[in-house]
């Protein structure tokens, strides 16, 4: 326990409830979402009814990537990166770097989505990376990645505004922090029955408890990502570059200062993928490549690696473009290693949770639920605190829409996404969103048409329930492939999500029906009710 | 942060001054915020800030003017 002046415990207090009111639903999609999008890839892979092919960056790809360079400009030929996305098809973008309107740095290039199996070009867009148009097997992972990143808001206004969220959420955790008075104790808190109010503040203390490292972690980390590049960059530019933000860019990333500009041939990707499978280089199939200055003499070639059993980093190594002559380890960031690259690794890792593989991210999603109870129970405790005031009570109502209505709208937008993939596949953008929305409207008509708080909160939990189960249903009849076929194909993670939804909306539709909970009867107003029965 | 990059040692990969103020940016917020917060006496909190933001702006500022260079 920290002990505070009564001042200081005020103002605390005040910072505390008045930031949670102002931006706690605000803060609440971000870390839902956020929570959510920690099986982001195993979503859009489930999404597509699994990979149709896994590892195709370990086949032959050297004759077509030839002849996709030569098909584009050669200004494009900068750098070019090619990766499998979840639904497993091949992307190859070749660009160049540019600033844009606002003149932030980007990349305008030629984007190729190609199919997995022959190779064959499934589509070629032109123009700047945010422009381009969305590659429709893996859209509704990337809706929800860009909610949870921006709220979709454009850039950079959609950063600043999730990175203001994630301070907002350093504020709450380390003033609740500062203000709990029973840390350690409240880790075992059993939520008191005697009033509804002391039952919501015990039950905030003990999630908080139990997440408020958590929290703090998630929101250092998520505020870094949020304005790291929208806000710290161009400002580290002004300072240090006299506002060249290309130089510093092109020294953060670690781009040669000697350019040699001779045409020599690419060596190809296959020979340099074969040297860095082996156990003395990486020992995996890379997951990103990135290719340097493709047909000159300091081509260069950087492969990355997902984490494995001997790091929780992802590693990238680098080869000649021209020998295919391994370089070394390359440093995430510029040419050497440096504590500042390790930081920004490490920083990666605690925010995205995947350096224990599925356990770690079981454990991030859950953390991160948790911090979406704490931030629900805490304007609940506000606003029953204030019964009395009719416009808490109506925060009270939009607290109960937000809390359900952005699981809802999650679901049906993939809902949307479904039933747009297999018949409609031009239309997957606009069904997604559409879905989304309709999941939002539902959720306001029950919030503003059922006056009475239970039936309320049951119809959102039969609508929560519903369309849960409605998913693995859906994606069985839209793509026709049963459990026993994912199975048989190595999509094993498709069924695992199926039933994690099928579960999850089965619970929901039990506490619907009030089955599974015990009416609770708080002892005073039990002996309010009793005194009211005896006067009369 | 604008100003660390400048008082910041390198490193061998000469990028630690440029990245290690784009980490630590959110806690560099923090402690402000809460020192802002738990300070009992103005006057104290006033001359801190002043000199703070004296010293910074200064530095970003002589950047700028290329003063430094």
């Amino acid at each position: 326990m920290i002990k505070l002046s009564k001042d200081t415990t005020k103002r605390l207090v005040d910072v505390h409830g008045w930031s949670a009111v102002v931006l706690g639903l605000a803060l609440y999609v971000v870390v839902l979402t956020g929570s959510i999008v920690v099986f982001a890839h195993e979503i859009g892979n489930w999404s597509v009814s699994g990979h149709q092919l896994d590892h195709v960056l370990a086949g032959k790809v050297d004759t077509k990537l030839e002849s996709l360079s030569q098909s584009v400009k050669t200004e494009y030929h900068e750098e070019v990166g090619i990766w499998q996305n979840s639904a497993g098809y091949l992307i190859a973008f070749f660009h160049t770097h540019v600033k844009n309107d606002q003149g932030l740095m980007t990349e305008k290039g030629t984007r190729f989505v190609l199919d997995p199996e022959d190779l064959s070009v499934i589509s070629r867009e032109d123009g700047m990376r945010d422009d381009l148009p969305v590659v429709r097997s893996g859209y509704l992972e990337q809706f929800l990645a860009d909610l949870h990143i921006r709220l979709h808001a454009p850039d950079p206004i959609g950063l600043y505004l999730t990175g203001i969220l994630g301070l907002v959420l350093l504020v709450l955790a380390v003033s609740g922090f500062i203000l709990h008075r029973h840390l350690i104790l409240d880790i075992f808190l059993s939520p008191r029955l005697s009033t509804r109010l002391l039952n919501t503040r015990d039950r905030h203390n003990l999630a908080g408890t139990w997440g408020i490292m958590f929290s703090i972690i998630l929101a250092f980390t998520g505020a870094f990502f949020s304005f790291a590049t929208s806000l710290g960059l161009p400002v580290i530019a002004i300072t240090a570059f006299e506002g060249d933000q290309e130089k510093a860019i092109r020294i953060i990333v670690g781009a040669p200062d000697k350019e040699d500009a001779t045409p020599k041939p690419f060596i190809g990707l296959e020979s340099i993928i074969e040297r860095v499978k082996q156990a003395d280089v990486a020992g995996s199939v890379p997951v990103y490549i990135s290719i340097q200055h493709m047909g000159r003499a300091d081509a260069k070639v950087t492969t990355t690696h997902e984490p494995n059993d001997n790091t929780i980093f992802y590693k990238n190594y680098a080869f000649s473009g021209v020998t295919g002559k391994y370089l070394g380890e390359k440093p995430r960031m510029g040419t050497k290693p440096s504590i500042g690259s390790d930081l920004v690794g490490l920083m990666g890792v605690l925010h995205y949770g995947w350096f224990a593989g599925i356990l770690s991210k079981i454990i991030w999603l859950s953390l991160g639920l948790a911090t979406c109870y704490v931030t629900l129970t805490g304007l609940q405790l506000w606003t029953q605190r204030r019964a009395d005031q009719v416009i808490w009570q109506r925060l009270s109502r939009l607290t109960a829409i937000i809390g359900y209505g952005t699981a809802i709208a999650m679901n049906t937008s993939a809902i949307g996404f479904l039933m747009s993939y297999a018949r409609y596949p031009v239309s997957v953008e606009s069904w997604t969103i559409n879905g989304f929305f309709v999941g939002t409207g539902l959720s306001f008509a029950i919030g503003l048409l059922i006056q009475n708080q239970v039936k309320r909160n049951h119809a959102f939990q039969q609508l929560l329930g519903l369309s849960l189960l409605g998913m693995p249903l859906l994606r069985y009849l839209t793509s026709e492939q049963g459990w026993l076929t994912l199975i048989s194909n190595d999509n094993a993670v498709v069924v695992s999500l199926d039933i994690s939804f099928l579960i999850a909306g089965g619970i929901c539709l039990l506490l619907s029906t009030g089955f599974l909970v015990k009416k609770k009867t708080f002892a005073k107003e039990k002996n309010i009710e009793e005194t009211q029965v005896v006067s009369t | 942060m604008a100003a660390m990059s400048l008082w910041l040692p390198e490193g061998d990969a000469k990028i630690n001054n440029l990245i290690v103020p784009l980490v630590l940016f959110p806690l560099i917020w923090a402690c402000v915020f809460f020192y802002v917060l738990l300070e009992r006496k103005p006057k104290r909190l006033y001359l801190t800030m002043l000199l703070l933001f004296l010293v910074n702006g200064g530095l970003v500022g002589a950047s700028i003017m290329g003063w430094l260079s």
